[in-house]
């Protein structure tokens, strides 16, 4: 049961606005083109391990209510195409800057259909893991996990309507 | 030539095993400290958001899309390391008014805690307990102990001691040290931290005791800012970082050898070193420095250039025969098919100024 709440709403504000939102839409509909309707939704757990039956360490992932320094968070976005349209193939990009106090797990970013790549300064520049580099006591050098701040998806497929996808990442509590 | 190797030797390792005690000490020390300096991690109380955000486009129309924001928040972990400030044991006299060992105590958790600071005295095993003792708190800002008007802060023992995340207090434990001590002897004290919180939820407050709750416990809204209290790995009782052994020991004795020819006796009256010549050695051994030592035995392998007198080795003054069995008063001879002088001292006091316990051991040998 992991911590989620919709900012800047509250669910009576969302009735009406949704409502509002339909009364338009019937008024409007004849002159609008397809509704372009994706969704997102974040959700976080917090990945344990747990020795199974017969000693192996299993991994698990559990609520991440309850966090102290050095947890591993695992995210997933998952994105849904709610709408009557195709969204285009190859115009899917998925941003997310780590959360702070967070470095990023090597290797964890994953998505199927998706190139990942990576910022070192919050999202001006994204590069495969091997193009990046930082400067570190004056020298350049290659970057490293740790030194990510933001995290890339270009979603290569179309996403047509009512499909769904996601992407996943890792990060260590700091 | 005296065989100061072997006697030197036989004193190493008894003093290695009475040293083992003190080299574990400074093994825990060393192993503290990285743990020392080791950041706390994300303060308690605080919030992690994650909101991603997605761009689209649909007939060529580009469009943006947020999701919602996660947020997990910063539980309060409790945790607290105690190190010894002093690597090795404080040497000490017997008896000692004050002695004092100084620890450090981090608070290595990610919050704001108390930590219940107690004394142990009465951890030893096989070594004495001083007498009595008391924890005082580096408030004066210089270094060491200082009581009195301008000094450190008494602590009252098991009060609380609040530190915020990373921060430190030294802590003085001032002992008394009991007279009669014998040489080598130790003691190990300790400096008990324990969370207030812990101690509160638990009632208990050694951290070795069974019934501690072990890593990973929670307590609801314990934390800061309503947080959920989590009992830290470094409490876990079999972890020796949590405590540090400085100890006390009396001061190792030294053992002095000191070995002279005195006189050279030739066959025409002179003193020319030649075949046939006869040469008288004296042999000094004393306990220096501070404490007895028991069992002692000296040992002289003569080299073949010198062939021993028989019946001409005294000890103290008194002449001992030749023979090796240990017969009444008879505690030392020479045995030929080693060639080697071997004196029992038995237990050696320690030397004053007046040269009382000095051994005086001489004998004589002829050049061949």
């Amino acid at each position: 049961m992991h911590r989620i709440r919709t900012t800047g709403t509250d669910s009576s504000m969302k009735m009406a606005r949704t409502t509002i939102a339909r009364l338009l839409w019937i008024g409007l509909f004849a002159a609008m083109p397809a509704a372009a309707n994706v969704e997102m939704t974040t959700t976080v757990q917090k990945v344990i391990l747990q020795e199974d039956a017969k000693g192996n360490s299993v991994r698990k992932l559990v609520s991440a209510d309850q966090v102290v320094p050095g947890d591993t968070l695992h995210y997933v976005i998952s994105f849904s195409n709610k709408g009557s349209s195709s969204v285009d193939s190859g115009s899917i990009v998925i941003t997310n800057p780590l959360p702070p106090d967070t470095v990023y797990l090597e290797g964890t970013a994953a998505g199927s259909g998706t190139e990942v790549s990576y910022s070192v300064d919050s999202g001006g520049m994204f590069g495969r893991p091997e193009e990046l580099t930082v400067l570190r006591e004056g020298e350049r050098v290659p970057a490293q996990a740790a030194d990510y701040t933001t995290i890339r998806w270009a979603f290569k497929p179309a996403l047509e309507a009512g499909k769904t996808g996601d992407v996943s990442f890792s990060v260590r509590l700091k | 030539m005296a065989d100061v190797e072997n006697m030197a030797e036989s004193i190493a390792s008894s003093t290695k095993r009475r040293m083992a005690g003190v080299c574990f000490l400074l093994l825990t020390a060393l192993l503290l400290n990285p743990v020392c300096s080791e950041a706390s991690g994300t303060a308690a109380g605080t919030l992690i958001p994650n909101t991603a955000s997605m761009q689209f486009a649909i007939d060529g129309l580009s469009k943006n899309v947020r999701s919602n924001t996660t947020e997990s928040r910063v539980d309060e972990v409790l945790d607290v390391v105690v190190a010894a400030e002093q690597a090795e044991a404080v040497a000490i006299d017997s008896p000692m008014e004050t002695a004092v060992v100084s620890f450090l105590a981090t608070n290595t958790g990610n919050g704001v805690e108390g930590y219940r600071l107690f004394l142990d005295l009465n951890i030893n095993e096989g070594g004495f307990d001083p007498s009595s003792g008391g924890l005082w708190l580096e408030t004066n800002g210089v270094p060491g102990l200082q009581t009195g008007a301008g000094g450190d802060s008494v602590h009252v023992d098991g009060a609380v001691v609040n530190l915020i995340a990373d921060q430190n207090i030294t802590v003085h434990a001032a002992v008394v040290i009991p007279g009669a001590l014998a040489a080598y002897a130790e003691s190990l004290i300790r400096l008990r931290a324990v969370s207030a919180t812990i101690n509160a939820a638990s009632g208990v407050n050694d951290p070795d005791a069974a019934e501690f709750p072990p890593p990973g416990s929670t307590f609801t809204a314990a934390g800061d800012g309503g947080t959920y209290a989590v009992v830290g790995s470094t409490h876990q009782a079999e972890q020796p970082v949590f405590f540090a052994f400085p100890g006390f020991r009396i001061d190792a004795p030294t053992v002095a050898l000191d070995k002279v020819a005195v006189a050279v006796r030739a066959a025409d009256g002179t003193d020319a070193v030649r075949p046939g010549s006869i040469v008288d050695y004296r042999m000094r051994v004393e306990v220096r420095d501070a404490g007895s030592l028991s069992g002692m035995r000296l040992k002289d392998l003569l080299p073949p250039e010198l062939e021993y007198i028989a019946g001409s080795l005294a000890i103290n003054g008194t002449v001992e025969d030749d023979d090796l069995e240990p017969l009444g008063t008879d505690v030392g001879g020479y045995d030929p098919h080693t060639a080697t002088l071997d004196v029992g001292l038995g237990d050696v006091a320690l030397a004053d100024a007046a040269g009382t316990a000095v051994h005086v051991v001489t004998f004589s040998a002829t050049i061949r």
